[in-house]
């Protein structure tokens, strides 16, 4: 009966839903890091052989073009963060796109407060932000430091400014059981767990009602979900995160309490990229 | 009424009830947040989809611009090696994604209660509850095989319409992005909608279009249920035909060597145009060639291209529509206002036919000696403002007067021009509802009056058809749409059967209303 | 890296002569002998505002359940608290202790003192004393741009940070969104806040005409000339109303 083909015809149909399910939940995030371009925190991947482009008027209008190719729908006209997909991308809720006048920056090697470095903007137009920013690989790195030069041109903070990338002590330790007992013991003494629940899923007491600079909420990151950590998951990133904080988020810097003892914190990005497992 | 029998609809509903209770808990059980419930794209770039829609399926922007881009990001040719299968050697080979970065589903189901005016009688108005599964499901495959070379090749596998349910390729093309420079050319092969840029693309509507319940197989064509679909991409013609293919000579005279012209009822040799089919620079999918880019700077968008078409002469013969469109782009803050113009002509592109039932015609089929050439303008806006998203056309349609030949039958009244008017307005309430209203205005043309004394009364045939509808969508996530419309007739007041062209109830007027309730998602 | 050193010695170098040739901009310490003193009450007038209760959404075991905002304190003969008073264009005076730590406290889930006053360059210690965690998060100028976001999760850690920039700095903390405190940083030693009474005196003022702000959060913003003459003080009275 032609019935009974047209049915088979839905079978397939079945197997290749299937198989849409089960292999995004299979996919791995992406480990190939070639060396990094600047310090232990910029995790970028650049060739060795590209060279920055002097950051001059021409390199800012020639970043102006490319931002008016790839990045004013969102970011908008001026850099305000008001381009016409914002209110579809996350309407009434943060993260909204970067208003990139207010010089105010999330994703930093930077002390608390202070400007992102060059090399941060670059990372965020490259790597983009999970969920929210597409990745701009397709662009060449010398189109992506035009950007980035054109968007620092938006925001005075950061003419004459000087930043520093924080003091980064020691690095990544081997994820063992001890370590990540003593991560979890800083994640209770630091009262990590008040914001972001006792078992990372961003529902601690505090959680409800945090908000962003710009008054959108904003709740804290469920640490389970490993591939959606804004700032990255790798352990540079989880470092970077709570060193310098999140600056126009809730996530405070913790990097005065960690002074001396540095080691901990390598400890709690153990612990925290084990809530995933 | 043709309706799916029951072995069908339980068919169909096993189908998909299986399909939903097999993949939505999946879905939801793999943990899949709002920033990670995605199809093909937004797994590749792992990202919510509405980077790229404002919601599921209409684009923003970026979208747009992606679109553009041949499935590549805005302003770069990202087809690149990243996370990807090399096939056929290190060098110059092609580049795949997994297969869940480039494959994804779409459903679309729901159920339909219409009120219509009853066959023949007039004035009656039964509530036929008319609960049928319409169902779509379509798997599309989309993205790049390498650097500025993409693909899509979609199937559709569809319950709804006069045909039997089948499986079939919808939309397959290849684009070739931006050649000569990034953004000057990019060239589109294959079956695709060519309004997919313009800016009111038919085939991202908010509300999935019911066709018409029809039967084209005889002349004048018998319509059960008036479609809803955009109007102003409609035919708008009454009276016309493409086909049949008979020789040369019989084209001519318009009468067959035998006396009479003969329409085969079994369709093959041509069939009757609807004032509502989609025509032209048009979804669902034409065969063509397109080369679009924005040489002159971010704002200007061209597009120039053919469209294959059949031959009204006969339609077993093919020509080329060629078509050209413009569009022009002010974004701002909060928004992004475009405005679209197109021209598009068909030569040889309909045929008009008349049914006199008097002698010496007795009811046979009499054709215009000659095939009509056909041309197409429209203008199209779209603005979107926050959470405001308006769009709409308006779109003419020219035709030439007929001649067939015979003084009597040179009688009949034909208006040459119609046009049509479609405009939506959607706004995005909260981040999981949208409301919308859409309204449709068809301005007939085509066969008006019968010769004198061929027809009872005065009415025009051509009636001219418009609808109102409301909408709202509920998106539980992103991908995911549950919604509800309801369509009204705006012309039923005018009950009137269109006498001497065929007896039946008049295809404009005999949707009375429509409530759907339906899902629309994408995996 | 040693060129990136070399290129920021130089710099820094270039900007130190920079700084010290500056007229106007950098405040310089003089011997004040002679100074006057401005002295005076700032009221307000009529009844004041209620100081709306706040509703302690997290932490109530700490906090309780409803705090009084501190916003409006206003003492007997309407003598205004917590009000702003500094002279804004004066470049050269008496000494002050660079090094002093102004303290900022959080406790029961509201900053102590509500309003305090510090020259540019002198930091803040910011401690809590509370069992919950709060996060002191500091904002400068009107568009409330993030200065410092610095976490308290110990009880009785003081966390020096520098105040880097002049005007009115708001405190705020995520945690709990009704603390709510400002530090009024001065580009010169001389400000101050006005005691429980409303009265306040800056002295030690070198003789000249001034400007001199009177700031409250509420309230709002007065300037007002002065006149100090030497050995003798100033009277400065203003009275607030709504």
């Amino acid at each position: 009966m032609k019935n009974s083909i047209k049915f088979l015809f839905s079978l397939p149909t079945v197997f290749m839903l299937a198989l849409v399910v089960v292999v995004p939940a299979t996919a791995q995030a992406e480990e190939d890091k070639t060396e990094a371009n600047k310090g232990p925190l910029m995790d970028i991947k650049v060739s060795p052989y590209t060279k920055r482009p002097a950051e001059d008027g021409k390199s800012v209008a020639a970043g102006r073009e490319i931002y008016e190719n790839s990045c004013i729908f969102c970011h908008g006209p001026d850099g305000e963060g008001d381009g016409p997909v914002a209110t579809y991308l996350s309407k009434d809720l943060a993260p909204q796109p970067r208003d990139f006048t207010s010089g105010i920056y999330k994703f930093r090697s930077t002390a608390s407060g202070e400007m992102p470095m060059d090399e941060d903007l670059f990372r965020t137009v490259t790597r983009g932000v999970p969920g929210f920013m597409p990745g701009f690989e397709g662009l060449s790195p010398t189109d992506r430091w035009k950007v980035v030069y054109y968007i620092k041109s938006l925001s005075e903070d950061f003419k004459g400014a000087e930043p520093e990338a924080i003091n980064v002590v020691g690095s990544a330790i081997p994820s063992t059981a001890v370590s990540i007992n003593k991560g979890y013991e800083v994640y209770q003494q630091f009262k990590c767990w008040e914001c972001h629940g006792g078992g990372g899923l961003g529902d601690g007491k505090k959680a409800p009602d945090l908000k962003d600079d710009w008054d959108y909420p904003l709740p804290p990151r469920n640490l389970v979900h490993l591939r959606s950590y804004k700032n990255g998951s790798e352990s540079v990133d989880i470092y970077r995160t709570i060193m310098a904080g999140l600056d126009g988020g809730a996530m405070p810097s913790y990097a005065d309490f960690f002074e001396g003892e540095e080691e901990n914190a390598w400890h709690l990005v153990n612990y925290v990229r084990s809530l995933s497992r | 009424m043709k309706k799916i029998t029951f072995w069908q609809t339980i068919r169909n509903l096993a189908v998909y009830s299986l399909l939903t209770v097999v993949v939505v808990p999946v879905i939801w059980v793999a943990g899949i947040s709002d920033a990670e419930a995605v199809p093909a794209f937004a797994r590749k770039y792992d990202m919510t989809c509405n980077v790229c829609h404002t919601r599921q399926p209409r684009l923003n922007p970026f979208g747009q611009r992606f679109l553009e881009n041949g499935y590549q990001l805005p302003g770069t040719a990202d087809g690149g090696t990243k996370e990807k299968h090399l096939l056929g050697g290190e060098l110059n080979g092609v580049t795949l994604d997994d297969i869940s970065n480039y494959m994804a589903v779409r459903l679309r189901a729901d159920i339909q209660q219409a009120s219509f005016v009853d066959n023949k009688i007039i004035g009656d108005v039964s509530d036929d509850p008319d609960i049928v599964f319409p169902n779509v499901v379509n798997i599309f495959f989309a993205g790049t095989a390498t650097e500025d070379i993409s693909f899509f090749f979609e199937t559709e596998y569809a319950t709804q319409g006069a045909e039997e349910p089948a499986l079939r390729f919808e939309r397959s093309y290849l684009s070739f992005n931006n050649l000569g420079g990034q953004q000057v050319a990019t060239v589109k092969v294959g079956n695709f909608d060519p309004s997919a840029m313009y800016s009111f693309p038919t085939h991202r509507q908010t509300i999935n279009p019911v066709p018409a319940a029809a039967s084209t197989d005889g002349f004048p064509p018998e319509v059960y249920r008036a479609p809803l679909l955009p109007l102003a991409f409609s035919s708008k013609m009454f009276g016309l035909t493409r086909g049949p293919s008979k020789s040369s000579d019989e084209l001519r005279t318009g009468v067959s060597p035998a006396g009479n012209t003969t329409y085969d009822p079994e369709g093959d040799d041509g069939y009757s145009i609807l004032p509502f089919e989609p025509m032209f620079y048009n979804a669902p999918a034409q065969k063509g060639i397109s080369i679009h880019g924005r040489p002159f700077g971010n704002s200007l968008l061209y597009q120039v291209g053919v469209v294959q078409a059949e031959t009204a002469e006969d339609v077993s013969k093919t020509t080329f529509d060629p078509y050209i469109m413009l569009r022009y782009d002010i974004l701002g803050s909060n928004s992004n206002l475009q405005f679209s113009g197109f021209y598009y002509t068909a030569s040889k592109a309909a045929r008009a036919a008349l049914r006199p039932p008097v002698a010496p015609f007795n009811g046979e089929v009499v054709f215009a000696r000659e095939a009509s050439d056909w041309v197409r303008m429209g203008v199209g806006a779209r603005w979107q403002y926050k959470s405001l998203d308006i769009y709409g056309t308006y779109i003419t349609d020219e035709i030439d007067k007929p001649d067939f030949g015979n003084p009597v039958l040179n009688m009949s009244v034909w208006e040459t021009d119609a046009s049509g008017l479609s405009i939506e307005a959607d706004w995005l309430l909260t981040r999981k509802w949208l409301l919308g209203v859409r309204y449709d205005m068809m301005r007939s043309g085509g066969l008006s009056k019968l010769p004198p004394g061929l027809q009872a009364g005065d009415p025009e045939i051509n009636q001219d058809a418009s609808f109102i509808a409301f909408i709202g969508k509920y998106y539980p996530t992103p991908s995911i749409g549950l919604y509800g419309r309801y369509h009204m007739n705006l012309e039923d007041s005018v009950k009137l059967p269109a006498a001497g062209f065929g007896g039946v109830e008049n295809p404009a007027t005999n949707l009375e209303s429509m409530i759907t309730v339906g899902v629309d998602m994408a995996f | 890296m040693k060129k990136n050193i070399f290129v920021k010695c130089i710099s820094a170098a270039l900007l130190l002569a920079v700084c010290t040739t500056a007229t106007a901009a950098k405040y310089k310490v003089v011997d004040v002998s002679n100074g006057g003193s401005i002295t005076g009450a700032i009221t307000f007038s009529g009844t004041p505002p209620k100081n709306p209760v706040l509703k302690a959404t997290k932490d109530v075991d700490v906090c309780g359940a409803t705090l009084t905002a501190d916003y409006y304190i206003v003492g007997a003969n309407g003598g205004l608290k917590n009000v702003a008073i500094a002279i804004e264009n004066i470049d050269a005076g008496k000494a002050y202790d660079k090094k002093e730590l102004i303290p900022f406290t959080n406790k029961d889930c509201m900053f102590g003192p509500h309003v305090s006053a510090a020259v540019k360059g002198q930091k803040l210690g910011i401690v809590s004393e509370d069992p919950v965690l709060h996060n002191t998060h500091l904002y400068s100028g009107a568009k409330l741009k993030t200065m410092y976001n610095i976490a308290l999760p110990l009880q009785n850690k003081v966390i020096k940070k520098k105040l880097k920039k002049s005007g009115v700095v708001t405190v705020k903390c995520d945690a709990h969104e009704w603390m709510l405190g400002y530090v009024y940083v001065g580009t010169s030693p001389y400000v101050t806040v006005s005691a429980d009474d409303g009265s306040f005196t800056i002295s030690d003022v070198p003789p000249g005409s001034y400007k001199v702000t009177i700031w409250h959060e509420k309230l709002g913003t007065v300037s007002k000339d002065v006149t100090v003459t030497a050995g003798a003080a100033a009277k400065l009275d203003h009275a607030f109303s709504k």
